[in-house]
C-alpha cells in the first residue's frame, strides 16, 4: 500500500515537471518564432544606393540637377518625383518611416554647395546617436561618394538615409 | 497468486505511465514542427522579400521567385496560389492563411504586377514559382498574366 501511494506521488511529481518543461518551452518558442526580422539595414542601404544612382546615373550628376555647372532649383522642388521615391507606406501611418539627406560638396569644400532631403527629418537627429545600441530607433546608412559634372568639375557627396519601422521590425 | 497479482498492477501502471510520457512528448514535438514551418514563420520573410525585391528592382526587370513551401501551405489551408500574394500600392501583402496575412511597404515608385507561373506539364496548375515583373508606375501595361 505504501510503496502503490509512493508512485502515484512520484507521477504526479513527474507530470508537474513535464507541465514546467512544456511551458518553458511554449513561452520560448513564442518569443523566438514572433519576434519580426529586421530588414532596415538592407532597406537603409537600398534606399541609399537609390538616391546615389539617381543624383549620378552612371557616375555623372543628373544631367537636371546641374545645368551649365548651377544647380536646378527644380531638381531640389521634386526631389522625390525625379528619383521615384514614395514615403507614402501604409495608409495607417501617422509619420512617414524613411529620410533622406544629401549633401553635394564642390571638390574639398567643406561647406556644402547644395543639399536635397525628403521624408521625415526627425530621423537625422536620432541617426546622429552614434554608439548606442537601441533597436527602436531608425537605422541610418552613410555614403560618400564622387562624382563629375558635364564640365568635369569633381563634387562630393555625402548621403545619409534611414528607415524607422519600428513596428514592422522590432519587438 | 497474490504474487502474480503484484506484477500485473507493477506493469499496468509503468505502462500508462511511459505511453502518457509518450503521448506528452509527441504533442509537444508535433507543436514545435508546426511552429517551424507554420503560416505565422512564412507570410512576414516572404512579404519583407518581396519589398525589398521591390526596393531594388527597375522597371523592365522580371524576377522568378520560389514560394513552393508557401504553396504548400496555402493550399492546405485553402488559399487559391493566385491569391498568396497581392500588391496595394506601394504595399506588398501575403496571405497563406484565411486568419492570417502580413504586408511590408517599399519607398521604391515602381509597379510591381506579381502573378504564379502555371505549370505546361502535369496535374498541378502552378509551378511553385511567381513572376514578379516591374514597370514605371504610369506604366500602361495591364496586370494580366501574359508577359
Amino acid at each position: 500500500m505504501k510503496s502503490k501511494k509512493g508512485n502515484s506521488l512520484i507521477s504526479l511529481y513527474w507530470f508537474f515537471i513535464l507541465g514546467i518543461i512544456v511551458g518553458g518551452v511554449l513561452i520560448m518558442t513564442n518569443a523566438f518564432y514572433s519576434a519580426p526580422y529586421d530588414v532596415r539595414n538592407m532597406e537603409a542601404e537600398l534606399l541609399g544606393n537609390h538616391v546615389a544612382n539617381c543624383i549620378s546615373p552612371e557616375g555623372k550628376m543628373h544631367h537636371l540637377l546641374i545645368i551649365g555647372g548651377r544647380f536646378f532649383p527644380a531638381f531640389k522642388e521634386d526631389f522625390e518625383g525625379k528619383c521615384k521615391l514614395n514615403f507614402a507606406g501604409f495608409e495607417d501611418w501617422d509619420i512617414e518611416e524613411y529620410y533622406v539627406h544629401v549633401e553635394i560638396f564642390k571638390g574639398a569644400a567643406k561647406i556644402p554647395s547644395y543639399n536635397l532631403s525628403a521624408g521625415n527629418k526627425n530621423w537625422e537627429i536620432d541617426c546622429e546617436a552614434e554608439g548606442v545600441k537601441f533597436n527602436k530607433l531608425p537605422v541610418c546608412f552613410n555614403k560618400t561618394y564622387y562624382s563629375y559634372d558635364n564640365q568635369s568639375t569633381l563634387w562630393r557627396i555625402e548621403l545619409l538615409s534611414a528607415v524607422s519601422k519600428v513596428q514592422e521590425n522590432v519587438k | 497468486m497474490k504474487r502474480r497479482n503484484k506484477r500485473g498492477e507493477i506493469l499496468v501502471e509503468n505502462v500508462i505511465f511511459i505511453v502518457l510520457n509518450l503521448v506528452f512528448i509527441s504533442i509537444l514535438a508535433i507543436f514545435l514542427i508546426n511552429q517551424s514551418s507554420g503560416v505565422v514563420l512564412l507570410e512576414q520573410p516572404y512579404a519583407k522579400q518581396l519589398a525589398l525585391l521591390a526596393d531594388g528592382a527597375r522597371p523592365g526587370m522580371k524576377i522568378y521567385l520560389d514560394m513552393t513551401s508557401a504553396k504548400k501551405i496555402s493550399e492546405k489551408k485553402g488559399i487559391p496560389f493566385e491569391n498568396v500574394i497581392s500588391v496595394d500600392g506601394n504595399a506588398v501583402y501575403v496571405k497563406l492563411s484565411e486568419h492570417s496575412g502580413k504586408g511590408y511597404t517599399f519607398f521604391n515608385d515602381i509597379k510591381l504586377n506579381a502573378y504564379p507561373q502555371e505549370s505546361l506539364q502535369g496535374e498541378e496548375r502552378y509551378t511553385g514559382l511567381y513572376v514578379l515583373v516591374f514597370s514605371h508606375q504610369n506604366s500602361v501595361l495591364e496586370d494580366s498574366n501574359e508577359v
